[in-house]
Parts: C-alpha cells; sequence; structure tokens
C-alpha cells in the first residue's frame, strides 16, 4: 500500500477574536493527496483556499491537527527542519507572479538555488538547463517589470521547478491573465504534471481546474466535496 | 559559499540602495556626520591620550614628585606632585634604586639668546644632563651634555632645536662649536637636535641646568616665573612596576620629611606616574573622552536615524522579503542580506564621514597650532592606523545598530499574510513601538547634549565677559626677563627696573608705564600668607591669596583709585620697611569696615621665614587669575616690585598709551624704548590684556565650540529622526485615517490625534533627557565640573527650559508637517490605499 504524498489530518487553523473566542478558517481538513496528482483547491472568497495552500507550504506554523508530507510529520517538525523540508519539496506559483523587481530573470532563477546550497557551478548549469528548457534564454538579463505578465508567471514557474520540487503549490496561478496567457501557463502545468510533479493549485476557474485530476470544494473552512475527480 | 553569497548579496544590495536614492544620500549623510564627527574625536583622544610619546620604551617613563596628602589635588599639581627644591630631586636621586636614569628640568622657561648681534628669546628648558638620555634621543648634530656641562661655573652650552637651527641660523653645518651669549653669558652650541624634536612641550633650545641656576637650598622662596624648582622625570629600570616605583619613592619621601621638618614635614608621600600624564592633565583627559562621549551620543542618534529610515524600508519591503522566504532563505539568510544592504551604507557613510574627518582634523590641529600656547610637540592630530581601526569598529558597530534590529523584525513577518494580493507589509505594533522608543531617546540624548553645550557656552561666555577691574584694551604689556650673565646682581636688576620705568613715563607715546610680575597680565603668584593678630594651630590653617609685586604707579596706569592709605614709592625697600597694599575683598575679609593701614600681612613660607608687611593702601579688585578661579575668592595682596627683595628676574612692563592713541599700536614703540636702554634685551609675549585673555581662553573656545556643533548635529538628527517616525506613521495610518474622516472625522480630530502621539514621544524624552542631565552634571558629576565650568550653575534652570522649549518648538515643527497630510487624506482614496 502507497502513502500519499501529502495527508492531512483534522486539520484546524483559527485566530484569536477575543478573550476565549476564535474564528475559524479551516475545520476539521482530512485530506489525502497521492504522489503525481493535479489538485484543484475551489471555493469562494474567504473559503480557506489561499490559507490551506499556505499551510501545505508551511508559510503558516499556527494551525492544529496533522500534516504529514512524503511520511514526514510536519506537525512534529522545529521551523527550521520545515524550511528544510519545504526547501527539498516544495514550489511555488502566485498569482501576482512574485518576482523579484529588483532581480533579473537569471538571477530570479537562480534564488532558490542558492538558499539550497548548491555550488555555483551546478548553480549555473541549472539555471542555464531552465531558461533553455522554458525558452526564455533572451530574457535572461531583463527585469521583470520588462517582461509581460505571461512571461513573468512563465519565470515564476520556472523558479518555482528549478529546484526540482516534488510538489508546487499554485495559488491562482492564471488569475492576472489574459485567457490565451493562461491557457499556456495551464499547458505547462499539466506538461510538468505529466512529468512526475504533484501540483496543487487554488483556482477559481473551472477551466483550470479540468486540467487537474481532482477538484477539493471548500466552504466556509469545511471540504464540501473532497471526492471530485478522476484518477491520473 | 559564504563568500559567494556576500558577494551576491553586496552586489543586489547596492543595486537596491542605488534604486532607493533617497534613502541611500539621507542615510549616508547622516552616518557620514557621525562617523566622521567620532573620528576626529578620536583623532585627538589618541594623539593627546593613546598614542604617548615614540621613544623608546615609553612605558618606562614616568614624572615623580613629593605629594602633601593632606593638600587639595590643585596644590599637589592634580596628583603629579611636586619639586620643592633641587635637593629634594637630588636627594630622591640618591636613594633610589627603581629608576635607571633620572632628570631634573625647568620646561616652557625663557632663554635669551644673542647669535651674531641678533638678540631673541626662546621657549627652552634647563634640564640636567641625562635629560636627553633619558629619554633615548640623541642630537644629530654634535654631542649631548655631560655631568661637567651641568656643573655650576662651567663653560656654558646649549643644544638648539632643528627648527630654530634652521631659521635663525641659516642651517649652519658647522653651528656645533660656534658662540653665541646666552641669558647675558658667553655659551656655545654643542648640538642640534634631530628635526621635528621640541621636548617636553615645546621647547626648542636647551641648556643645563645646574650651570644657570645652581641648586638652591631648601626653603628658599622663588615666586611666580622665579621658581627654580625642578620638575623630575625618570626611567623605570626594566621589570620595576610602577607600584614598585611608587613605594620606594614614597619610603623616600618619609625620610627626607623626617631629616627636614622644616621644609618638607607634610610632604609625606610621592607620586610616580606615566609621564605623559605628567603634560596631559587629569582635566584634560576627562574633556576629551567626555567629548568623544558626546560624539559617540551623536553617531548613536545617527543611527537611530538610519535605523527609523530601516523600519520604513522593511515594511515596504516585507514583500520581497516573504517572497525570499517562500523560496527557501532562512530567516538568518534574509537577516545577513539585510545587513549586508545596512554594511554597504555604512561603509559609504564611512568613506564620506573620513573625508569628514580629514577636513574636522585638520582644522582642528590649524586652531591648535595656532594658540598661543602652543600644545605639545608630540601632540600630532592625523589620521593614523589606530585611527582607522577605530573607524572600522564604528562602521560595524553602525552597521549592526542600525540594521540589526530592522532585519530581525521584518524577517520575521508572516509570509502567507505578507504575499496575499493586498497585503500590507509587516509593519505591525511592536515595529512601531521600536521607532517611537528611539525617537524618545534621541529626543532624551539631544536635550542632554543641548544641554551641556549650552553650559559650555555660557561657561565660555562668563569668562569672555568678565570685568577685570580696569580697561583692557587701554593698555599694552610685554614680558622682560634680566639674565644674570647681564644683571648679576639684585641692585643691577633693581636698577634697571627703575631706569626702565622712568624713561618710559619720559616717552611721549606713552600716558603712564608701570612693572609688574604677573604674567602676561593674567597669572599673579598666589600661596598662604598670615596676618597679624591671628593664631593659626597648623600649617594649613594659613588662608591662600594673590600675590602681586608692582612698581608704584602700576595703580594708576591700570586706571584704578587707591581706596585708602596710599601708592608705592621708589623709597619703599623691603630692606627698609616692608610694605603691602591690599585689594579691597582683602581688606574687608579681615577688618570688615574697618581700616587695613596699619595692619601687617606676610606671605607663609616655612622653609624661610618672610617679613611682615606694614599695609599702607586698599585698592579696588582686578581678576588677579584672570579668566581662572583658583582662588576661593578676589583678596591678593602687593607687594613694591622696584625694593623687592630678592630681585625679580621676570617682569611685565605695561604702559597707557596717550589719549586718542589705540593701545594695541604700541608694540613697536614699546620695543624700542627697551631696546635703548638694553640693546640686547627682547621683550616678548607683547599684546593687550585683552589680547592676552582672549589668547587663553582660545582652548575653551575650542572645546565650547565643539560642544556646540556636537548639540546642533543632534538637534538636526533628532529634528529629522522625528519627522521620519512622524511621516512614516502617518503614511502608514493612511487608510485607517480614511476610514476615520469617511465616518465624520475632522481634519482637526485628526491633525490632534498625529500631534499628541508626538507630543507623548516628546514629554517622554524630555522627562529622561533633561531629568538625566540634571542628575548628572548636579549630583554625579558636580565635583568635576566645578573644575570646568565658570561661575555656571550646572542646574540653570533659564537653560533647562530653553533647550526644553528649543525641542518642543522643532518637535512641533516635525509632527506637524505630516500631521497635515494626515488631514488631507483623501477618504476614497485612502480606503483603495494598499
Amino acid at each position: 500500500m502507497f502513502e500519499p504524498l501529502i495527508k492531512l489530518q483534522h486539520v484546524e487553523r483559527s485566530y484569536p477574536l477575543g478573550k476565549q473566542q476564535f474564528t475559524y478558517v479551516l475545520r476539521d481538513i482530512n485530506l489525502d493527496v497521492a504522489e503525481g496528482d493535479f489538485v484543484s483547491v475551489m471555493g469562494p472568497s474567504g473559503a480557506g483556499k489561499s490559507t490551506l495552500l499556505h499551510l501545505l507550504g508551511m508559510h503558516d506554523f499556527g494551525w492544529t491537527g496533522e500534516y504529514y508530507l512524503d511520511e514526514t510529520a510536519v506537525h512534529r517538525l522545529k521551523p527550521k527542519e520545515r524550511t528544510q523540508l519545504r526547501n527539498e519539496q516544495i514550489g511555488f506559483v502566485f498569482q501576482n507572479y512574485n518576482l523579484l523587481d529588483d532581480l533579473t530573470v537569471y538571477e530570479n532563477l537562480d534564488i532558490p538555488l542558492s538558499y539550497r546550497h548548491y555550488s555555483k557551478s551546478e548553480r549555473s548549469a541549472l539555471v542555464a538547463d531552465t531558461l533553455d528548457r522554458f525558452s526564455i534564454v533572451g530574457k535572461k538579463d531583463l527585469y521583470p517589470r520588462q517582461l509581460s505578465g505571461g512571461q513573468q508567471q512563465l519565470v515564476s514557474i520556472a523558479r518555482a521547478i528549478i529546484a526540482k520540487p516534488k510538489l508546487i503549490l499554485a495559488d491562482e496561478p492564471t488569475g492576472n491573465l489574459h485567457s490565451g496567457q493562461a491557457e499556456d501557463i495551464m499547458q505547462l502545468f499539466k506538461k510538468l504534471n505529466d512529468e512526475g510533479i504533484t501540483i496543487i493549485q487554488v483556482t477559481h476557474s473551472e477551466t483550470n481546474a479540468a486540467y487537474g485530476n481532482k477538484v477539493i470544494q471548500l466552504r466556509d473552512g469545511w471540504i464540501v466535496d473532497g471526492n471530485r475527480g478522476k484518477t491520473p | 559559499m559564504i563568500l559567494d553569497s556576500f558577494t551576491r548579496d553586496l552586489r543586489v544590495g547596492v543595486r537596491v540602495l542605488l534604486k532607493d536614492k533617497v534613502f541611500l544620500v539621507l542615510s549616508v549623510l547622516v552616518l557620514a556626520l557621525g562617523i566622521g564627527g567620532a573620528m576626529t574625536q578620536f583623532t585627538v583622544v589618541d594623539a593627546i591620550v593613546l598614542r604617548g610619546f615614540s621613544f623608546p620604551h615609553p612605558e618606562q617613563l614616568v614624572n615623580v614628585g613629593l605629594i602633601d596628602p593632606k593638600a587639595s589635588d590643585q596644590n599637589n599639581n592634580f596628583g603629579n606632585g611636586n619639586i620643592p627644591a633641587a635637593q629634594d630631586y637630588e636627594d630622591i636621586k640618591a636613594a633610589q634604586h627603581s629608576f635607571a636614569m633620572m632628570a631634573g628640568y625647568l620646561n616652557g622657561s625663557t632663554i635669551n639668546v644673542t647669535y651674531k648681534n641678533n638678540p631673541q628669546r626662546y621657549t627652552g628648558a634647563y634640564v640636567t644632563d641625562q635629560f636627553f638620555k633619558l629619554i633615548g634621543v640623541s642630537p644629530a648634530l654634535g654631542r649631548d651634555f655631560t655631568a661637567e656641562d651641568n656643573k655650576p661655573g662651567a663653560p656654558k652650552t646649549a643644544i638648539l632645536g632643528d627648527e630654530i637651527w634652521r631659521r635663525d641660523f641659516n642651517a649652519d653645518p658647522n653651528i656645533v662649536g660656534q658662540g653665541v651669549t646666552i641669558n647675558g653669558k658667553a655659551a656655545s652650541i654643542i648640538g642640534v637636535m634631530p628635526p621635528g624634536f621640541k621636548f617636553p612641550v615645546s621647547e626648542e633650545l636647551w641648556t643645563p641646568l645646574y650651570n644657570e641656576w645652581p641648586p638652591t637650598p631648601r626653603g628658599a622662596l622663588f615666586l611666580g616665573a622665579n621658581s627654580r624648582a625642578p620638575a623630575v622625570m625618570g626611567r623605570l629600570k626594566p621589570g620595576v612596576t610602577l607600584d614598585q616605583a611608587n613605594a620606594e619613592v614614597i619610603a623616600i619621601a618619609h625620610s627626607i620629611a623626617a631629616d627636614n621638618p622644616k621644609t618638607n614635614q607634610n610632604f609625606t608621600s610621592a607620586s610616580v606616574m606615566p609621564l605623559i600624564n605628567a603634560f596631559t592633565g587629569v582635566q584634560l583627559r576627562q574633556i576629551v573622552w567626555a567629548m568623544l562621549g558626546a560624539v559617540i551620543l551623536v553617531l548613536l542618534i545617527a543611527c537611530v536615524n538610519v535605523m527609523n529610515m530601516q523600519f520604513g524600508r522593511a515594511a515596504l519591503r516585507a514583500k520581497e522579503l516573504a517572497i525570499r522566504g517562500a523560496l527557501g532563505a532562512t530567516r538568518g539568510r534574509l537577516v545577513r542580506q539585510m545587513l549586508t544592504e545596512s554594511l554597504v551604507v555604512a561603509i559609504f557613510g564611512a568613506v564620506a564621514g573620513t573625508l569628514i574627518a580629514y577636513w574636522g582634523v585638520d582644522m582642528f590641529d590649524k586652531v591648535v597650532k595656532a594658540a598661543p600656547f602652543p600644545p605639545p610637540y608630540w601632540w600630532r592630530f592625523t589620521i593614523d592606523g589606530r585611527v582607522l581601526v577605530f573607524t572600522l569598529a564604528i562602521t560595524l558597530v553602525a552597521t549592526l545598530v542600525s540594521g540589526l534590529l530592522p532585519a530581525c523584525l521584518s524577517s520575521r513577518g508572516n509570509a502567507a499574510e505578507v504575499m496575499k494580493e493586498g497585503g500590507r507589509g509587516n509593519s505591525n505594533r511592536l515595529v512601531n513601538a521600536i521607532t517611537r522608543v528611539l525617537v524618545v531617546g534621541q529626543i532624551a540624548f539631544t536635550a542632554a547634549l543641548l544641554i551641556v553645550a549650552t553650559l559650555q557656552i555660557q561657561s565660555i561666555r562668563n569668562q569672555t565677559k568678565l570685568d577685570y577691574g580696569y580697561d583692557e584694551n587701554g593698555l599694552y604689556a610685554a614680558r622682560l626677563a634680566l639674565m644674570e650673565g647681564t644683571y648679576p646682581t639684585e641692585d643691577s636688576r633693581r636698577e634697571f627696573f627703575k631706569k626702565a620705568v622712568r624713561q618710559l613715563r619720559a616717552n611721549p607715546q606713552f600716558d603712564a608705564a608701570a612693572m609688574t610680575d604677573r604674567f602676561r597680565m593674567t597669572f599673579a603668584a598666589g600661596g598662604q600668607y598670615e596676618v597679624d593678630g591671628q593664631q593659626y594651630q597648623t600649617d594649613r590653617d594659613r588662608p591662600r591669596c594673590n600675590f602681586e609685586s608692582v612698581s608704584d604707579g602700576y595703580f594708576a596706569t591700570l586706571g584704578l583709585k587707591i581706596l585708602d592709605g596710599r601708592d608705592f614709592t621708589i623709597d619703599d625697600l623691603d630692606s627698609k620697611q616692608p610694605v603691602a597694599i591690599v585689594n579691597a575683598s582683602f581688606a574687608h575679609e579681615h577688618w570688615g569696615s574697618q581700616s587695613a593701614l596699619g595692619h601687617q600681612v606676610r606671605i607663609f613660607n616655612p622653609g624661610q621665614e618672610q617679613p611682615w608687611r606694614t599695609i599702607v593702601g586698599v585698592v579696588p579688585d582686578t581678576l588677579m587669575q584672570g579668566p581662572f578661579d583658583q582662588q576661593k575668592d578676589a583678596a591678593g595682596f602687593y607687594m613694591p616690585l622696584l625694593g623687592a627683595s630678592p630681585a625679580t628676574q621676570f617682569a611685565t612692563v605695561v604702559v597707557r598709551p596717550r589719549a586718542g592713541v589705540r593701545a594695541d599700536t604700541l608694540g613697536p614703540g614699546l620695543s624700542k624704548a627697551v631696546a635703548a636702554l638694553d640693546s640686547n634685551l627682547p621683550t616678548y609675549f607683547p599684546g593687550t590684556p585683552k589680547q592676552f585673555h582672549n589668547d587663553i581662553l582660545s582652548g575653551n573656545r575650542v572645546i565650547a565650540t565643539l560642544f556646540s556643533i556636537f548639540g546642533l548635529v543632534a538637534f538636526i538628527l533628532s529634528a529629522v529622526g522625528l519627522y521620519g517616525v512622524m511621516s512614516f506613521s502617518v503614511n502608514q495610518r493612511t487608510q485607517e485615517f480614511g476610514i476615520r474622516m469617511a465616518l465624520g472625522a475632522d481634519a482637526a480630530r485628526i491633525l490632534r490625534m498625529v500631534m499628541s502621539q508626538g507630543a507623548w514621544q516628546l514629554a517622554i524624552g524630555l522627562i529622561l533627557g533633561v531629568g538625566g542631565i540634571a542628575l548628572l552634571v548636579g549630583v554625579v558629576a558636580a565635583e568635576a565640573l566645578k573644575n570646568i565650568l565658570f561661575k555656571v550653575n550646572p542646574l540653570d534652570p533659564t537653560i533647562y527650559f530653553t533647550v526644553s522649549g528649543l525641542l518642543t518648538l522643532v518637535a512641533a515643527l516635525s509632527c506637524f508637517l505630516p500631521a497635515r497630510r494626515a488631514t488631507r487624506v483623501d477618504p476614497m482614496i485612502a480606503l483603495r490605499c494598499e
């Protein structure tokens, strides 16, 4: 029996409102994501989609419950160990790209590697490969402001996968793109998923969700439909 | 790996900073002011306190003096001790085993030299034969002194300083062996010292001590400039500690006191201390360290300003930091990145600060060297390796102080929150609280610095606006020294002075002329005295006052009217009927409203009893110690100079111009008149009393000016800091103001809100700063300040209120501008503000 890549059990996230009072953003989340899944998290605004994504990405530490990533009990890890695990396993793609404005395309790609103790020559080789793979060699010395939205998101995805993560977390990756660019980006995600990378995206778009094999519906912090989907 | 990431951080840091030019320029300027000031002042500390002598093993060089344990610090020569007579030096030297060598010297002395019929007065030193050997410096030309040269009656010899050899002796390579006249006696030049050598202070000519002034017996009284008691220095034997040497010399002092109770009974202790301390007194060392403290405070204020700016930037860069965190950067890595940027700013600041320091040090050097009392030649105000190491250290400190806290706090932001679309960064309550505390600290420090600066300015103002009791601009004075070669007997000196006064009075250029022994019309002698009818239990019960020997007509020349009795006459001879004139304070102190005339007074000198002097007159007070306050009050008495026994060798001639002529134009006429009396007699230290007093106060003015600059810089930095924090706070709260205004708050309410925040910070800062400094100057350092502040109440409420008012005004303005901006917020725009 294969263990899922991600396993959440009774995960909850709340914020204090006052004395002994809390508001819950995520309630009793139980979720399995198998390696190679392409999961879309959907739901109305305030349902807890982004919170769930950042919880999975270990940006948020204030939750309760159990979280296993690749059989590692994340809930038992110290912050430093979580950072290390995140660096090894996870890449991020954001709706607003979140490229660093003061770095060139090349340097933006180099950044995750530089935080992971790659040697200089290894970094150069990986960045060159990635630029080539995403056909952005000609843009390597440009700054983000000199790129279109679609190109920026392309760089953002390239940056997410450059350190060879098992899992990509994408927060509305096409939210700021027009439909043509959005389709290109989703095709790219599909291709990466086909290559074996697990993807979890937050999206409002049924069209984008259709690229994945599983949809999780959140409402008021609860999973209201976690089994809709198809076997990859 | 670390170097690689540092290089990358550096490259990105420079790029990010160049993009934020306003921050870069402001922070570099602010740090440059702080670092430049600290560097300049450290250069001064380095020159005066740290660098010391460049002689071999300078740590072995010590000053030796006898101490009266019950006397004041001032009377013990500020801890250096005294050598009351040359015989004391000889006895210590004979009995001791701690020193490899000892030497006695009289420095800052007048030495008259005539070379090729050209008389010149030099500042020189009378030294014993081991003086140069002891410090380990040999003449560059010729030979050193020998024990034979030092003996009374031996052929007179002299060693020239390099500068005067080049200037006045045409750098004659054959100068050694040439004849000159020194103090009226034939002498030969035996050597020339190496270039730049002037020792122990700024002396340029050296001649053997005992050859000029044979050792005098214990107890002989020599007032003021006539003193023959040498200062003593020694070189400790290798391995001998200061404690051991002190213990030995104290034992010797006991023994001398036991053998010579009449003269030495009070000198039962001794002091052996590093030689450098004898030339940089405790007070000077305290002042230069205090000034370094003040500039470090300014630097800290500068760092706090940059820190506040960094907090502002960190809030704006929260998203970038969150992204970096999401991409794998650890918190430590983020802190390192931000610290690298702070380092870049600090380095730019240090480079600009170094330029400021070069300029500041150059200015300081020029001011100090132009002073009438030149500093020791070994004070070299230059930026050397030690100063650069200090700069490196303060640059790193500035980096950490200005950057660490913002880096640590901003790197701990909640990435998930920040990266959400519309997240407004991580400017949290803690950061706001810290920036406010920092501004409170800035206000407190600035208030403290401004108060200290104002006290200093008040002190110097008091000194420069003193009423000396006569018109300082209405007289002209110059100094004369009658040396034994030309004037070997007391009679010859008395006759010269009488003749000089007579001839000067006959000179149509002068309305009046007189003589005094007061040095540069500033420093009279002083000491203990006795009044008839008073009983004194111990030596220490005798009071102290100022003494001055003056010729007849002196008071009239100064424009003073005799209040009671009469002036001196040329018939007032100590050998016939010793007389004295007292000043009003003296008369009032001892006899109240009754006449002082007929009472008797005498100088107390246990070694040689002085004659009782009958008081024949009372004159108005003048400041007999110039702009200094060394005695407890203005009381003093005068003795007849022309009839004095023994006759003085040094005197100041004072002349008053005819009506309508300015006193400061009398210089050439006075020199010519003296030259007509003795063509080989140079006059020196010429000028009006006003000029003398200004000269003497120039050092204090430099200190007051520097404190004012420190205070002003701190003041500007604090205003900028307060403005920056308020401005940042208003920017952060734009949306809140929009909401409040949308809900009905009017402009006045918003203005009040912002201003009250500033008012709280100001109030707390003022309470801490003003209260803290009041505690410091009024209680903790009250005693030390008595020596530094001249007739200033360290707790003068006017000063405290003025400084508080000034800071309040500037703080109000600093808050008002951002507050007004807050009132102009458009609610619609503010509510969309991210």
